[in-house]
């Protein structure tokens, strides 16, 4: 909550929220409503894509953002992913153990 | 299971290690971190705390709700408040998690079951917050008023 309230706090990254609310739009046409750097807005993206509040795909080459308003996919994804990374380790480790003991005995 | 329910993380693997290997590696704080990651604190009785630094960085805090070695580990899950609105969704005591091992031919069937994570209608609740204070953030930032906010309760 904290990291999106900063997020939002700056006056260029709701314009951004605003222009990708209702369509995907890559960084490059994004930039071009700014006066600021392109490296500025880049900036502005990872801040709203940290604070959960804007969603990013890749098409081909291209990297296309619009608003992401809840991230209960995300959340799947990552408590899938968490699962699965510890449940290997937990795997491998135990395996280890078992495979050191019969080594030993 | 009704609609606004959401279906649980499942996840099963077969272990080559005795269910009683496996189990040591739930309960016990030095070798549960061999695959949590960094530290866990763990006290294996029923009510005891569960508390595990993860790689991330994050810290998931947990109950236990039911310990039967070396068959089943039940304890309640959620991460501490980190900032990022995606975890932040689990906070500690939302969840659970159940552990099941099985003795199987070729050792173990761990099987993991996460539930209790947020239902779409949570999301949406949650979503429509962001669009009603965005609004709100808008006509402020554009040096308008917006005026008391009708959602805010006294606290």
């Amino acid at each position: 909550m904290e990291a999106a309230l900063k997020a939002i706090a700056e006056p260029n990254r709701r314009r951004i929220l605003t222009l990708v609310r209702d369509e995907e739009l890559s960084a490059g046409e994004i930039a071009q409503h700014f006066q600021v750097t392109r490296p500025a807005v880049s900036q502005h993206l990872a801040v709203l894509k940290h604070a959960g509040l804007l969603s990013e795909r890749r098409a081909g080459t291209r990297r296309l953002y619009s608003v992401r308003p809840g991230g209960l996919e995300e959340l799947r994804a990552f408590i899938e992913g968490f699962w699965d990374d510890r449940l290997d380790s937990l795997k491998r480790e135990a395996e280890r153990e078992e495979q050191g003991r019969h080594g030993r005995g | 299971m009704g609609a606004a329910e959401r279906a649980p993380v499942v996840r099963e693997l077969e272990i080559a290690a005795r269910p009683e290997t496996v189990w040591g590696f739930l309960v016990d704080a030095d070798k549960a971190a061999r695959w949590w990651g960094v530290t866990v604190e763990i006290d294996p009785r029923v009510g005891g705390l569960l508390r595990v630094l993860v790689t991330s960085g994050r810290t998931a805090l947990g109950e236990l709700l039911e310990v039967d070695p070396p068959r089943r580990l039940v304890y309640t899950w959620g991460w501490e408040p980190t900032g990022d609105p995606v975890v932040d969704q689990v906070p500690p005591g939302s969840s659970t998690v159940e552990l099941d091992l099985v003795p199987s031919a070729g050792g173990t069937l761990l099987r993991m079951v996460h539930s209790g994570l947020p239902t779409v209608e949570q999301e949406e609740a949650h979503a429509m917050g962001w669009l009603h204070y965005l609004g709100r953030l808008a006509v402020a930032a554009a040096g308008g008023d917006p005026g008391p906010d009708p959602w805010r309760r006294s606290e």
